[in-house]
């Protein structure tokens, strides 16, 4: 699959393990997903469903443009609802958070 | 989280694509810093000279000729200044060079009037017989340190302000009005004595000193988060600052602070002046001083004195970035849910699904983690060479720019992409055929085959094993979304190994089998094909 970035870059998910694709997880998603590989890994003694584990508990296939570092949220999906996000500033104030 | 071969990582780059208004506030920012540095002398000469020698003369006439200069300044700095700054700030509005001269004034004015203020307030102090809340014990001197900080302060803050004013007029102009209001009561207060408003015992209490300040601030540049000091100085709040005897003695290590106030500033003016990332502070809040009360009560250690935090009693003048319908599908794992389209774009919130224009917009946040030096050298590789060969000799069709560019990318991923895809249309040329590439064209890689690589060897069984279920998946699902089936063409490239041993026939068959026996995950797919870096076919078929 490709997609041209609205920098102009191109990016592909040809050649794997690559700087492309990424898979954003929630916090209810993370727990979704290690239930599903326990309950595999009890039934099984190992994990072979790792594809449909990451997909059924609802993680969002992100791609990140090497170029911009532009994120598309479900690229892979339907296009018009794909989202695009740009980077907005690197650091955020000392105050915006609790220091750890 | 987020899981990927490089995470989510975003690395500050230069900016690559200049256009003219870059240029022009390039230039405009290298002329500030500049200005900023030779204004940072100045005032070290400034103190210096003060101490030495002009010192005895002030300190006979004092408060009435701190006030009756602090008068005189900020009245020429407001008559020198105001069409100075407007032209900086209709300059970089409207994307044109502005000069060294009109920068320079506007900065020279800047300090006037910062240095103006902070005169008539300790000049007021004396006269009025105000205590030094440091020392316990009535003013009786000015602080001409503290005048030369506050001259520096003002200086590096107007053109800023002047830039801001071009940039976002309206924003400006919102946090400028609120500003110069309350600036208008806390001068009230500083000049009678009243508590009319902030409830505050002026020149004795927390917030005092930020009105006068204000004055001059505000009226220059309408971005009062500069009012706090450099280092780990409060200039302002609690007033220790200007009477202190600890900030006596601490001139030249203040100087010094000041000094790197000055170099962090130059970025942080930089980076404002570009645009982009940081136009505004992070929650696209401009600060308006409410009730005196403006100034932190200690100055962050890693913020210059310009683009500083927003502050208590800030005035919300846009949005930005907002994620909020997105943020909430992502983060309830709601996949299936509409995805609501926004930029993020900076400052305002605007929604579009244009890339914004503006310096800082391009070639952010580069990833060359995987990068390797074929794509680092710019050479071109034994592929690319191919490429060029069949172009001439028409054995080759569509995007073949986009193509060696891939080919010569610094991202591993990206080029070795290429370099598989490079062997499939050289299979193709070789069946006779003139393949087309299809560069950022929809569909799978080719009509009926869709092609999947490895840029690594694998460590164990299992691995490969993981690698073949996921890539198999992903095209199925490519044939899934388009309706129709075909080939999957696994090339392992150079990476054709594990654990170090040659990847087999009948590892490949097992690994085929393994992957299509669950999750549904070939039922589109006709054929499995595994090859190796040489185009050579390890094992064909469906793992039977």
């Amino acid at each position: 699959m490709r997609l041209k970035c609205l920098c102009g870059n191109h990016l592909d998910n040809i050649a794997s393990p690559n700087s492309v694709e990424h898979l954003l997880v929630s916090d209810p998603s993370k727990e979704k997903f290690q239930n599903l590989v326990d309950d595999e890994l009890k039934e099984n003694g190992e994990i072979d469903m790792w594809p449909e584990h990451w997909e059924n508990a609802g993680s969002i296939v992100v791609w990140k443009c090497f170029e911009c570092g532009r994120l598309y949220l479900d690229a892979e999906g339907d296009k018009d609802k794909v989202v695009v996000y740009k980077i907005e500033q690197y650091g955020i104030d000392p105050d915006a958070r609790s220091p750890f | 989280v987020l899981a990927g071969a490089g995470g989510i990582t975003a690395n500050a780059t230069e900016p690559q694509k200049k256009s003219g208004w870059f240029d022009n506030a390039m230039n405009f920012g290298n002329t500030l810093v500049s200005g900023a540095k030779s204004l940072g002398q100045s005032a070290l000469d400034l103190g210096s000279n003060a101490y030495k020698g002009a010192a005895n003369w002030v300190n006979e006439h004092k408060a009435d000729i701190a006030i009756g200069v602090g008068i005189a300044a900020l009245a020429a700095a407001t008559i020198l200044t105001g069409g100075a700054a407007l032209a900086v700030a209709g300059a970089v509005a409207g994307g044109a060079a502005v000069s060294a001269g009109t920068v320079a004034t506007v900065v020279a004015g800047g300090a006037a009037v910062g240095a103006g203020a902070n005169l008539i307030q300790q000049g007021a102090a004396i006269k009025d017989g105000k205590i030094d809340p440091a020392t316990g014990q009535k003013k009786t001197d000015i602080n001409f340190g503290d005048v030369a900080m506050s001259g520096v302060y003002g200086g590096a803050l107007a053109p800023v302000g002047a830039a801001a004013l071009g940039l976002a007029p309206a924003v400006v102009g919102v946090a400028a009005v609120g500003g110069i209001g309350v600036s208008g009561v806390n001068a009230y207060n500083n000049f009678t004595g009243n508590n009319f408003l902030t409830n505050n015992n002026p020149y004795n209490t927390k917030n005092n000193w930020s009105g006068m300040a204000d004055i001059g601030n505000m009226g220059m540049s309408a971005l009062p988060f500069a009012m706090k000091g450099g280092g780990d100085k409060n200039w302002f709040t609690g007033g220790k600052a200007f009477f202190g005897k600890d900030a006596m003695a601490q001139t030249g290590k203040t100087f010094q602070q000041a000094g790197q106030s000055f170099l962090n500033a130059g970025d942080k003016v930089t980076n404002f002046i570009l645009g982009g990332n940081n136009k505004f502070p992070p929650t696209g809040m401009i600060p308006v001083p409410v009730g005196g009360g403006m100034m932190p009560t200690q100055a962050p250690n890693n913020y210059g004195p310009m683009l500083g935090k927003p502050q208590m009693g800030t005035t919300a003048v846009g949005q930005s970035g907002n994620i909020g319908n997105t943020t909430n599908n992502v983060v309830g794992g709601l996949k299936n849910e509409p995805l609501q389209s926004t930029s993020g774009a900076s400052g305002g919130g605007q929604q579009s699904s244009k890339p914004s224009k503006g310096a800082g917009s391009q070639s952010q946040g580069k990833d060359n983690t995987q990068s390797n030096t074929s794509g680092a050298t710019g050479k071109t590789s034994a592929s690319a060479d191919k490429v060029n060969e069949w172009k001439k000799n028409n054995q080759i069709t569509g995007d073949l720019k986009d193509l060696q560019k891939r080919l010569n990318s610094p991202d591993k991923g990206n080029r070795l992409g290429a370099e598989a895809e490079v062997r499939a249309y050289e299979q193709r040329i070789k069946n006779g055929e003139i393949p087309e590439v299809q560069g950022n064209k929809a569909g799978t890689d080719f009509s009926g085959d869709e092609i999947k690589a490895r840029t690594e060897p694998f460590a164990n069984e299992k691995q490969a094993k993981n690698f073949f279920a996921d890539r198999i998946k992903k095209a199925n699902s490519q044939y899934t979304k388009q309706g129709t089936t075909g080939t999957v063409t696994i090339d392992l490239g150079t990476q054709g190994t594990i654990d170090g041993k040659i990847m087999t026939k009948d590892m490949a068959q097992k690994l085929v089998q393994q992957s299509l026996s669950k999750g549904n995950r070939g039922s589109e797919i006709t054929e499995v094909v595994v090859i190796d870096g040489n185009g050579k076919v390890i094992y064909t078929g469906k793992g039977e």
